[in-house]
């Protein structure tokens, strides 16, 4: 088939019975068997979509939400002074960043170790949920939702800069010395793992709502 | 006529052109080899120093300091190949290669507590460093071998450096403050033991500008802790500082007496003496020893006790034995002085012809002697018993001479004062014991008991003579009308006196109105 | 599920039809004009773009960030000066300063987002572009542009400078900072990466490469 002109509501490649190859995009049909088919072009595995893709998501975004809470907890970063170690939490860095002159620094760290991932967790998790509801509404604004989502996550490794630079740099004992905190393996994992759950996601599924499909999805 | 004509061949256009694109890669490219190479060839030159220990050192870490200013840093720090030492590998700054000289010394700072010395404690917060000092040779180095302590000096500090020498170190090492009027002018920098084993060299630098008060005629002591001295000349108590109390210390002075001489070059050599008192004593020009030979008990006489003569100290005592006779069976105590004769002033000149000084100066002495002149024991200081020797002239001394024959010579002696007032209180004990005291005793009983009753009979004598002359006796009454006619006659004496005073004639003529 | 190797499957006949990576809507992607975008009509993503030169560009940035890269990481990044003591490091320096402090997962994450991941995204594109440069695309370009995007995805370094920033101003108020010449470099190659980005257009790679079922 194909070469039947389409519209905006035209068919998915789905509807069709076409698969397309996530990495050189080429569309072609699916060969027989029950094994994923391969694509002539690239030799990649295609199939109609991504497989296990909301349970993948899910793992991961629930890995992710269970480390958020010790990452805020814990502590990211120990500096030690002649007078002793202090530890400070990411909330408490963003105290200590905050001065009447520096306070942008204050609110990036803040943006991009607060608010970015607990805003993605919820907007991976409103998305899933959609999905698995089969909601046929807003997908322009979800999918929207989407790429934003996969475009900001790596934003929220800033912290993690932040603190591997000072640690780093700052090593004068015994006047003082800094060192990264257990907190900034959990954080980095949240980071992490909101990419992977990203990733995992297909988008494609915001849009299979629409009529039952035809092939179950594997 | 060739009718082929060749054809020109089209070529079509070359596409290839080179896109605007490629700068962007160039410019990376040359700004990448630039900035490597200018990195590559300012780096400065590296060295190695070999060190004990690399403790508080870090490779990447500790800097190379001069004057303050970072002009290097450790970049490797490995074990010797014998295990013994430890080599630091150091990246110097750009154009330090005129700092690398031959005797350019390096050294770690860290904090350091040493008995006048207290540095690099800066280091504690700030991390230890290495010091370095550059020298002043031509020739370059790229191997060094790090001081084991900071030098003591720098080697541009204005000054100069004197060499002195002493039997026993005391209290000195290294940093050990000098002192010129009580004020710190310098520090020991280094000591060592002689070859023989009997002395110390000990190194020393003064700084500029007072250095120049230093001259060949100058006198260094030992002015550590607190000098008291109980001597025959008394207590004495001396001290520089408070410093110098805990740490010991050098002291100097230049005698006012003597000629002035210029400052004294780096390197002088000059005895430390052991107090102010020794270094002051002025130098036996030209000593003469002595023995004297005393009976008695020589204790209290310690060596270096001063003789005198007349009471001027001329010498010293500078060995005392004992020796005891074998034939009598007496203790004899052979003192060893010696006397320095320009202290007393003789200056023996005009030495005639035929004359040496010699023969001349125990002409003198025999002379002296042949006049009484004798050595004594005498108490120095009651407080410490002390003693010393006195020669002086003694009336009434057997006579002696001076035994020329003896090495050293021997001079007279006399016994001690001590012993003439031992001896004069034996004797008056020895006369107290030969008075019969009973006999004595008792008649003086009787002699009082005749007093008393001639006091007795006194006293009767008296009664009766008061009652011959008391006021109700008859002799008193008969008295006492004698004394009342005398009187009367005294008044008219005096009023007939009075009269002719007034009238004189009256002598003559009489008083007027009676017969004529 | 098990995913067993299966068959290739069959291409479509006509090549301009595409689906909607997002949205999955088959449509037919129109010959486009200079600088000119195809766009999905249901969900708005861009499919394709027209790159001017594309190979030859990416060609030339790829070897302008992989100089900047060289740069980057070699030379020290920052440094530090306070009460006389002094500190340096570089970007590797942060890695392993993380992995003796006993955080080396973490030590690897750092790593593989700014080091390992733009020197693959270098390496690939810059294989890529010069195989895309023959007349005859091997098959191996298109092993390597099937993983391009994975570098892509982790290559985090504009991030890092943020980060670096962010902790050089904070510890500007305690010591004195002087920056290195990584700095810079890492600050070039930051845009240099963007611009590789959007000059290399994948699609002239697919369209030339050799086809995995032709062997």
């Amino acid at each position: 088939m194909g070469g039947s002109g389409v519209s905006a509501a035209g068919a998915s490649a789905l509807q069709l019975g076409l698969q397309s190859c996530e990495s050189c995009g080429l569309l072609s049909r699916p060969a027989e068997g029950d094994a994923d088919g391969r694509c002539p072009r690239c030799d990649d595995h295609v199939s109609f979509r991504a497989h296990q893709s909301l349970q993948r998501s899910w793992a991961f975004l629930i890995g992710a939400a269970i480390c958020y809470v010790p990452a805020n907890l814990l502590p990211v970063l120990a500096t030690q002074t002649a007078t002793g170690t202090d530890y400070d939490t990411i909330l408490q860095g963003v105290a200590l960043l905050w001065s009447p002159t520096g306070w942008p620094l204050s609110i990036i760290v803040l943006v991009a170790s607060i608010m970015i991932p607990s805003a993605k967790i919820l907007s991976l998790g409103y998305l899933l949920i959609s999905v698995q509801r089969g909601a046929t509404g807003g997908r322009e604004q979800r999918v929207r939702l989407y790429r934003i989502v996969e475009f900001v996550g790596r934003w929220s490794m800033v912290d993690v800069f932040v603190d591997t630079f000072t640690a780093a740099l700052v090593q004068l004992q015994p006047l003082m010395s800094v060192e990264p905190g257990p907190g900034l393996f959990f954080f980095a994992a949240v980071v992490v793992l909101t990419m992977l759950a990203a990733e995992s996601f297909d988008p494609r599924l915001i849009w299979d709502a629409e009529s039952p499909s035809g092939v179950a999805s594997v | 006529m060739s009718d082929r004509v060749p054809e020109s061949r089209s070529v079509p256009k070359r596409k290839t052109r080179l896109s605007l694109v490629w700068v962007v890669p160039i410019i990376a490219a040359v700004v990448g080899l630039w900035v490597t190479v200018a990195r590559i060839l300012s780096e400065g030159p590296k060295i190695e120093i070999v060190m004990k220990t690399a403790e508080g050192l870090e490779a990447g870490k500790t800097k190379l300091r001069y004057n303050g200013v970072d002009v290097g840093e450790v970049t490797a720090i490995r074990l010797s190949d014998d295990h013994a030492s430890v080599i630091a590998t150091a990246q110097m700054a750009p154009h330090t290669e005129g700092f690398l000289l031959e005797d350019t010394h390096f050294w770690v700072v860290r904090p350091r507590i040493s008995g006048a010395n207290v540095s690099g404690l800066g280091t504690l917060i700030s991390g230890a460093y290495i010091g370095m000092e550059i020298g002043q040779s031509k020739q370059t180095r790229r191997e060094f071998q790090a001081l084991a302590e900071p030098p003591v000096i720098a080697s541009d500090v204005p000054g100069r450096y004197f060499e002195l020498e002493s039997p026993d170190l005391g209290s000195l090492e290294s940093g050990t403050p000098i002192f010129f009027r009580r004020l710190q002018v310098g520090q020991v920098t280094a000591y060592e033991l002689s070859k023989d084993g009997q002395s110390f060299a000990i190194k020393v630098f003064v700084n500029a500008p007072y250095d120049q008060y230093v001259t060949a005629n100058t006198r260094f002591w030992h002015a550590g802790g607190i000098d008291v001295s109980l001597s025959a000349n008394g207590l004495s108590v001396q001290t520089q500082s408070f410093l110098s109390i805990l740490i010991g210390g050098i002291a100097f002075e230049t005698p006012a007496t003597g000629p002035v001489l210029p400052a004294a070059e780096t390197g002088t050599h000059f005895d430390l003496f052991s107090n102010r008192a020794n270094a002051f004593k002025p130098a036996a020009h030209d000593p003469q020893t002595y023995v004297v030979i005393f009976r008695e008990s020589v204790r209290g006489l310690d060596v270096g006790a001063p003789v005198e003569f007349r009471g001027i100290p001329i010498g010293e005592v500078t060995n005392v034995t004992a020796r005891v006779d074998a034939r009598t069976l007496t203790f004899l105590a052979p003192v060893t002085i010696r006397l320095d004769p320009q202290r007393l002033g003789v200056q023996v000149s005009g030495l005639a012809q035929g004359q040496d000084l010699e023969t001349v100066r125990r002409a003198l002495i025999d002379s002296l002697v042949a006049h009484g002149v004798r050595a004594q024991l005498q108490s120095g200081n009651l407080l410490t018993g002390s003693r010393l020797i006195s020669l002086d002239f003694y009336a009434n001394t057997p006579p002696a001479h001076v035994d020329w024959s003896a090495s050293p010579p021997e001079l007279p002696t006399i016994p001690g004062q001590l012993e003439a007032i031992e001896t004069q209180i034996a004797s008056i004990i020895r006369k107290l014991d030969a008075v019969p005291i009973k006999g004595v005793v008792d008649d003086l009983r009787k002699a009082i008991v005749q007093a008393d009753g001639t006091l007795a009979s006194a006293q009767g004598a008296l009664d009766n003579a008061g009652n011959l002359v008391g006021p109700s006796s008859p002799l008193s009454a008969q008295m006492e009308s004698t004394m009342q006619e005398l009187s009367r006659a005294a008044q008219s004496l005096r009023v007939l006196a009075d009269y002719l005073e007034r009238h004189p004639e009256a002598l003559i003529r009489g008083k007027p109105g009676e017969a004529k | 599920m098990p995913r067993r190797t299966g068959e290739y499957n069959q291409p479509v006949d006509d090549r301009s039809l595409l689906a909607c990576p997002d949205c999955d809507l088959v449509q037919r992607l129109p010959d486009l004009a200079e600088g000119a975008s195809a766009r999905c009509p249901r969900c708005n993503l861009e499919l394709a773009r027209h790159r001017e030169d594309s190979l030859e560009r990416t060609l030339a940035l790829g070897v302008a960030a992989a100089v900047l890269f060289v740069l980057a990481n070699t030379f020290p990044m920052l440094g530090l000066s306070v009460v006389g003591r002094s500190a340096e490091t570089t970007v590797i320096g942060g890695a392993q300063q993380l992995w003796s402090d006993g955080r080396e997962i973490v030590a690897v994450l750092v790593l593989f987002t700014v080091v390992i991941a733009p020197a693959l995204q270098i390496a690939f594109v810059l294989a890529i572009a010069l195989a895309g440069l023959r007349r005859r695309v091997p098959r191996w370009a298109g092993v390597l542009l099937r993983h391009h995007h994975i570098t892509e995805t982790w290559s985090m370094i504009e991030v890092m400078l943020l980060g670096v920033l962010v902790a050089l101003i904070k510890i500007a108020e305690l010591a004195s900072v002087i920056p290195g010449t990584a700095l810079y470099a890492l600050g070039a190659l930051a845009f240099v990466l963007a611009a590789v980005q959007a000059a290399f257009d994948p699609r002239e790679i697919w369209e030339r490469v050799a086809w995995a079922d032709q062997e």
